[in-house]
């Protein structure tokens, strides 16, 4: 391979932490996301290059080969840990503001509904694809979203739910968001929902996957 | 199986096992996340057995199912009745439920610690490991009801009574906020399954269903063709 980043962005790609992972076999006893990464700061190449050109085309090849059905879901989770594993080390950056974050997202479940996997999938996902997930748990009212927007000066709320019943709360929710703050986005998901129930509480986006969500947000609020 | 009971003149009958035989298998957990035989990564062959290692010293089996009497249940074009409850289960259920002469609830339940096993799963962050154990979970309480299912269909056959598909509050058109109805007509803490406000079962991993018996009743292949909820969990299980 060429240089260090596009080994690194092979190995987010393929989901090769690190060096002892067995997994995939093609990269067996060769350094995997963390000593690259390692050894990208070491060599001085910047925080930001090795995000760049290094951990999103990884992560940008596996949502295509996602939406082209060549991969499923598990596996875009095996890469999205390998990129969780670069970007820990790359967190000194992050706080010192010398490398962004593509913007924030707030997440939580809806009110009533204690069901999260769905959502800490969609807040992998998006973690690995560049963003700031602020994850409010699970049985999350309006007060504490709106709160959340507010501290964390985000403008994209992304909810939850499970239940035809809990899936109505997010009416109430949706509402109370965009009479409170200006520009807010609400983006809904889980099993009961769709695009039409979307439409119909005045929700601005519906997705069935984690993987569609983030390539809308990439397309349309990249900061 | 045990706890055979009768109340008037509905049958009431209520599981209790340490284990079953639910053939949920590597194989069938990989097809229902999209894989074939040839192509699953061995990171989520690891999860799936290390999952199969875990829950089943944690699966807690309770089931049961009440038949109601034919003079309690009536079947209407988009809704049933049982007793002096109301169910809007809409068309395709109702379509279905025709020609029963009654009705039976069935629930099932895997038990409390699963959630747990679940959530540690989360808090350590393994979240492959805690979609594919949930997703084994969500399967193996299924074969559970399909087992509940089976031995009410065995104790009716022999007189002849046949039985229609399960269907559940919150699929095929059935709003899930008629769980709370559905529960009220079953004996208080009915194999240890509560509600919620928002009709969602605690222990989480449970089901519940109606399911139509009588002489010219039948099951039938599932007609998610005719229902437009693209992404059903039923719809990609009976695929």
């Amino acid at each position: 391979m060429d240089n260090i980043l596009d080994q690194l962005s092979v190995c987010i790609e393929f989901g090769k932490i690190n060096k002892d992972s067995k997994y995939p076999p093609s990269l067996i006893d060769l350094d995997g996301a963390v000593e690259l990464t390692k050894q990208a700061l070491h060599d001085k190449i910047a925080a930001e290059k090795i995000l760049n050109e290094g951990l999103m085309p990884g992560m940008q090849r596996v949502g295509e080969k996602f939406r082209d059905g060549k991969i499923f879901l598990p596996e875009v989770l095996i890469a999205a840990k390998a990129m969780s594993a670069s970007t820990e080390l790359l967190k000194p950056f992050f706080q010192s503001g010398e490398i962004k974050h593509k913007g924030k997202v707030i997440l939580g479940t809806v009110t009533g509904d204690l069901h999260d996997i769905g959502k800490n999938i969609v807040k992998m996902v998006l973690e690995g694809g560049g963003w700031e997930v602020i994850d409010l748990g699970v049985n999350v009212g309006a007060e504490k979203f709106i709160n959340s927007v507010k501290e964390n000066s985000a403008n994209i709320v992304g909810i939850s739910a499970l239940l035809t019943t809990t899936m109505q709360n997010m009416e109430l929710i949706t509402k109370k968001l965009k009479d409170e703050i200006n520009d807010i986005k609400v983006i809904i998901g889980g099993a009961p929902v769709s695009q039409s129930f979307a439409d119909l509480i005045n929700a601005d986006k519906y997705f069935h996957d984690p993987q569609a969500m983030l390539d809308y947000l990439n397309k349309y609020y990249n900061n | 199986m045990k706890n055979v009971i009768l109340i008037n003149k509905s049958i009431i009958k209520e599981f209790d096992v340490n284990s079953i035989d639910h053939q949920v298998d590597e194989k069938r957990i990989s097809k229902l996340m999209g894989y074939d035989d040839e192509n699953v990564p061995e990171p989520v062959i690891d999860s799936i057995r290390s999952a199969f290692t875990e829950i089943p010293k944690i699966l807690q089996f309770k089931g049961g199912y009440k038949i109601f009497e034919p003079n309690q249940v009536k079947i209407g074009k988009e809704h049933f009745e049982i007793s002096d409850s109301s169910f809007n289960a809409g068309k395709i259920i109702s379509f279905n439920l025709k020609g029963s002469d009654t009705i039976a609830i069935v629930v099932a339940t895997i038990g409390g610690k699963i959630t747990q096993y679940l959530s540690s799963l989360m808090e350590s962050k393994d979240i492959l490991r805690g979609f594919i154990a949930d997703q084994i979970a969500s399967e193996i309480v299924e074969r559970w009801m399909d087992n509940i299912e089976n031995e009410l269909e065995k104790l009716l056959i022999q007189s002849g009574i046949k039985i229609t598909n399960r269907y559940s509050p919150g699929y095929c058109g059935w709003d899930v906020s008629d769980q709370h109805k559905l529960f009220s007509l079953l004996p208080n803490n009915f194999c240890g399954i509560k509600l919620t406000e928002n009709a969602l079962m605690i222990p989480i991993k449970s089901v519940s269903a109606v399911i139509g018996i009588g002489k010219n009743v039948e099951r039938k292949d599932y007609q998610c063709s005719i229902c437009d909820i693209e992404f059903c969990y039923k719809r990609v299980r009976n695929e």
